[in-house]
């Protein structure tokens, strides 16, 4: 009997229990829309279009000059604009702030108008001002400063001149100093050599050959650049209203809180809720304002992919990037038809993966024979459809799409610059690099790959390969930062690497194998590859430097100074009622400017 | 009381003292430096270390933070610049809090039932459920439970969101999931110290004396037996509200858990020192509560009359 008194009061607990936890229900603060959905198919929705979406990160920072990370840009891209946008295609640009431009015919000055309803979204007018004062910020060693410090005449003058080169100028012992004491001496400069060392900034950005008249901006460059449209899309070259920036800055919020972000792009945020959500809305004094179709756009900070992929499924994101691990499921046309997905955008991120040689001396890496051995040994083929799904197996260094001259640089370069997986080759190879090492057998390698499942699952396959030819090579999982140590020491054999451009031009990935590169880790040689890098830098004729750089590549692979894994693919689907939106490989990958959304559709699910 | 309790506030500060002074040194041993991107140039990356002072000598920059610390100023994130580490605690800390408290909850009622009657209805069938349970608990980590639940009772049934979005009803998934653990935990221990009253003497009096089974259970064994689980409650309820970052990342809550393990890996010192020396300050403050519990709760402390240590 008294069993079942206690049954029943642990029976009560479990209610009580389940009523606080469930009893709340309703009372939410969601943000559904047309909460009255009778049958809403028929009901025709002319309310505000809203984009559920979300960020993959927190941003690092909303500091248009300050930012490089990808949720960052994405972000951007929403709510601030630079002269020109980036466009629908890679690489390419569409008018922004400014309405057109031209170039000289040696490619060196370019000529910016500035449309005349450009505004904040306080209603002023973007002006010449604006973009220069953004400019002298990012002047200020930023990480993407070198976007306009290496090309703009006098702006690496600019940017380089400190408070150490004022000192050093007007006192001639300054220069004697021990480094602390320099630093000490720059900490204590005194009112007035403040004030003379600003007036000599001053002095340097009258310097650089950027001019504004009536509604025309001039940016004079070092050479011809035919890609700087496009750097003028980025973030580094946004506007910056001073008045705005120095009010924020005082308060202390300057893009670090929405009430501390400028908009003049299509749509303004209004709310940030710092790991959790944004909401943006449509900037009702943006110049394209009635070619912008999203009204609200409510992003929900999600760090995780599966979490993303449920969000999407139970009807909560209108689109997703998609995991490889998932691509089976989301190629399944059942799937795409039960959760009313379009078909899957496969889209570069222009991620390039390889293995980095070292190329100094005392390894056998050294040995041009050996690197290529490993290289001809890796089966990519294998690689894509077993391991990461949805890849490309790459046989070139820059990856697959990226511009070109006009077409993509691997059509007009080669898409194979090597064969694929080709172990005979291989082991000829091995032979004849022992030959030369005078060795009967190369002594095991270590791989330095990083700590993640992946990336072991990744080194695996290839280490099998190499196994099947006689290498044999020891993975050496490391933390990111112990691992890149590593590389600028050169204390490494093989590492198993990535990059991603930071402007839309093969240079980007090409260049660092120049000598001279801080991210050349295993010190690469060639004064070939150095003299045709500095001749593309230098060309202005965009053929011809497009010309030069095959040849670096070429060049790249005939000494084996990279091994290829593969080119990675980003996946993404949206709703069906979700059109237009553009999916990119540089700068904002995912950009809503040109799209809309059928909220009846929406609603009706 | 009072100078018992300032006292303990006293050894508090010390030893939060000691954690920062070690964590400073053991973060000083991480190679590398936060800036270790080798999408920095060198000239970004000598002004970013200038001017966050990672450039003075280690007692130096040590000086330097242990002044700012005793103003209250914890700096100013490295990963997100500008970002005052303060402000990012206060800020994630309540999303962790809300998730914490409830499973706390979750694990108290239930833990300390299930072992109760597990202990009452020794090497019966509801024993054994509980033995099952707790073990369930203890050996699937949430990172596969957490998964499974949303799987099911989100993607699948629909019941429930998938991810805490501030109702009410979000919060169960993720506070159940991040409660297991404790539920098994504190059922297990609670079994045990149950069974242990249940053997002793004056339990074996109370029931020839012919007080009801009743009685007996709620004002001797039941307050007897707790007392070893209210001492890990404390430590406990740190570590709950102080959040997960397998849960926090599962549900896409806006918790303090992922610092604990992303502020490490990218070097972001002021944030590694704040996370540190909050969650000791955390850890130190329950235990004193505890402590202060106690002194109400435990029959013995007040027939003998002991006060504190």
């Amino acid at each position: 009997m008294g069993s079942k008194k206690r049954w029943i009061l642990l029976l009560a607990v479990m209610m009580v229990l389940n009523l606080a936890l469930v009893g709340c229900r309703g009372n939410t603060d969601d943000q559904k829309i047309g909460d009255d959905p009778k049958d809403g198919v028929t009901d025709i929705y002319d309310g505000p279009k809203i984009l559920d979406y979300y960020s993959a990160a927190e941003p690092q920072t909303l500091d248009t000059q300050q930012m490089y990370g990808s949720p960052d840009m994405i972000l951007a891209n929403m709510f601030s604009e630079g002269l020109l946008r980036s466009g629908k295609a890679n690489g390419e640009t569409v008018p922004g702030v400014a309405e057109s431009f031209k170039v000289s015919d040696d490619g060196r000055v370019y000529t910016f108008k500035l449309r005349s309803d450009a505004k904040w979204m306080d209603g002023s007018p973007v002006t010449a001002e604006d973009f220069f004062f953004g400019w002298r910020l990012a002047l200020e060693h930023t990480p993407y400063s070198f976007l306009l410090s290496e090309y703009i005449i006098g702006a690496s003058e600019y940017e380089n001149y400190d408070q150490a080169t004022f000192l050093a100028e007007i006192d001639s012992t300054f220069k004697n100093l021990s480094e602390e004491q320099k630093d000490e001496r720059v900490e204590n400069m005194t009112e007035e050599e403040l004030t003379q060392y600003q007036a000599k900034r001053d002095e340097l950005w009258e310097e650089v050959k950027v001019s504004a008249s009536g509604s025309e901006i001039t940016v004079e460059l070092i050479s011809a650049t035919p890609y700087f449209p496009f750097l003028t899309t980025m973030p580094v070259f946004a506007p910056v209203k001073e008045t705005f920036y120095n009010e924020r800055k005082a308060k202390g919020d300057y893009s670090l809180e929405a009430s501390g972000l400028n908009s003049n792009g299509p749509w303004k945020i209004v709310e940030w809720r710092h790991n959790e959500n944004f909401k943006l809305e449509k900037n009702p004094h943006y110049w394209n304002r009635d070619n912008i179709n999203l009204d609200i756009l409510n992003l929900r900070i999600v760090n995780d992919v599966q979490t993303r992929t449920n969000l999407l499924k139970t009807g909560q994101l209108d689109g997703s990037a998609i995991q490889a691990k998932d691509i089976p499921e989301f190629t399944d046309i059942a799937v795409l038809e039960e959760y009313g997905l379009q078909t899957m955008v496969d889209m570069p991120d222009f991620a390039s993966f390889y293995i980095e040689f070292n190329h100094v001396e005392d390894t056998p890496m050294k040995n041009t024979n050996i690197r290529k051995a490993i290289m001809y040994a890796m089966d990519r083929e294998s690689f894509v459809t077993k391991i990461n799904l949805g890849d490309e197996p790459a046989l070139g260094f820059v990856p697959t799409m990226f511009p070109g001259y006009q077409k993509s640089f691997r059509e007009e370069s080669g898409m194979r610059l090597f064969e694929d997986n080709q172990k005979e080759k291989a082991k000829e190879y091995l032979a004849q690099g022992l030959k030369e090492l005078g060795l009967d057998k190369l002594p095991p390698i270590d791989m330095m790959i990083g700590e993640s499942d992946i990336a072991r699952k990744i080194a695996e396959k290839f280490q099998e390969d190499w196994a099947e030819i006689g290498i044999t090579v020891n993975l050496m999982p490391l933390p990111w930062s112990e691992q890149l140590t590593r590389l600028q020491k050169g204390d490494f054999h093989l590492a198993s690497s990535g990059w991603g451009p930071d402007y839309p031009d093969p240079m980007t990935f090409l260049e660092l194998f120049e000598s001279t590169n801080p991210n050349n880790s295993g010190k690469y040689s060639n004064p070939e590859v150095d003299r045709l890098i500095r001749a593309a830098k230098t060309e202005s004729n965009a053929k011809e430097r497009m010309e030069y750089m095959y040849q670096v590549e070429k060049l790249l692979f005939e000494d084996a100074a990279l091994a290829p894994q593969y080119y990675r693919i980003a996946h993404w689907t949206f709703k069906k009622y979700l059109t237009g939106v553009v999916n990119k490989g540089i700068g904002a990958t995912t950009d809503f400017y040109w799209a809309d959304i059928d909220m009846n559709a929406k609603l009706a699910k | 009381m009072l100078r018992y309790i300032l006292k303990r506030c006293l050894y508090a500060l010390i030893t939060l003292w000691v954690i920062a002074t070690i964590t400073f040194g053991l973060m000083k041993i991480l190679p590398g430096d936060p800036f270790n991107d080798p999408k920095l140039k060198p000239d970004v990356k000598a002004t970013l270390i200038k001017q966050y002072g990672l450039d003075k000598s280690i007692p130096e920059q040590y000086a330097l933070y242990m002044k700012n610390l005793m103003r209250g100023d914890l700096g100013t994130s490295l990963k997100f610049p500008g970002r005052s580490v303060t402000k990012m605690i206060q800020e994630s800390f309540p999303k962790s809090f809300a998730l914490g408290w409830r499973a706390m909850v979750i694990a108290v009622a239930f833990g300390l039932t299930f072992g109760i009657i597990a202990a009452l209805n020794h090497q019966k069938v509801f024993d054994y459920f509980t033995i099952f349970i707790a073990i369930i608990g203890i050996s699937v980590p949430s990172i596969v439970m957490g998964p499974i639940l949303v799987y099911t009772f989100g993607v699948n049934l629909g019941w429930l969101p998938v991810t805490v979005d501030g109702t009410q009803i979000s919060y169960l998934l993720p506070s159940l999931t991040l409660a297991l653990g404790s539920v098994a935990f504190i059922s297990r221990l609670m079994r045990t110290t149950t069974l242990e009253v249940l053997n002793q003497d004056y339990i074996v009096t109370a029931k020839s004396k012919g007080i009801t089974k009743r009685k007996i259970v709620w004002s001797h064994v039941i307050r007897n037996a707790i007392m070893p689980v209210v001492t890990v409650l404390g430590p406990l309820f740190a570590a709950l509200i102080t959040g997960s970052i397998v849960i926090e990342k599962i549900f896409a809550v806006a918790g303090l858990g992922e610092y604990f393990v992303s502020t490490i890996f990218l070097k972001d010192y002021p944030m590694i020192m704040g996370i540190t020396i909050f969650y000791a300050a955390l850890i130190i403050a329950s235990i004193l509560m505890i402590d202060i519990i106690y002194g109400f709760i435990d029959p013995k402390l007040r027939v003998t009359g002991r006060r504190g240590r």
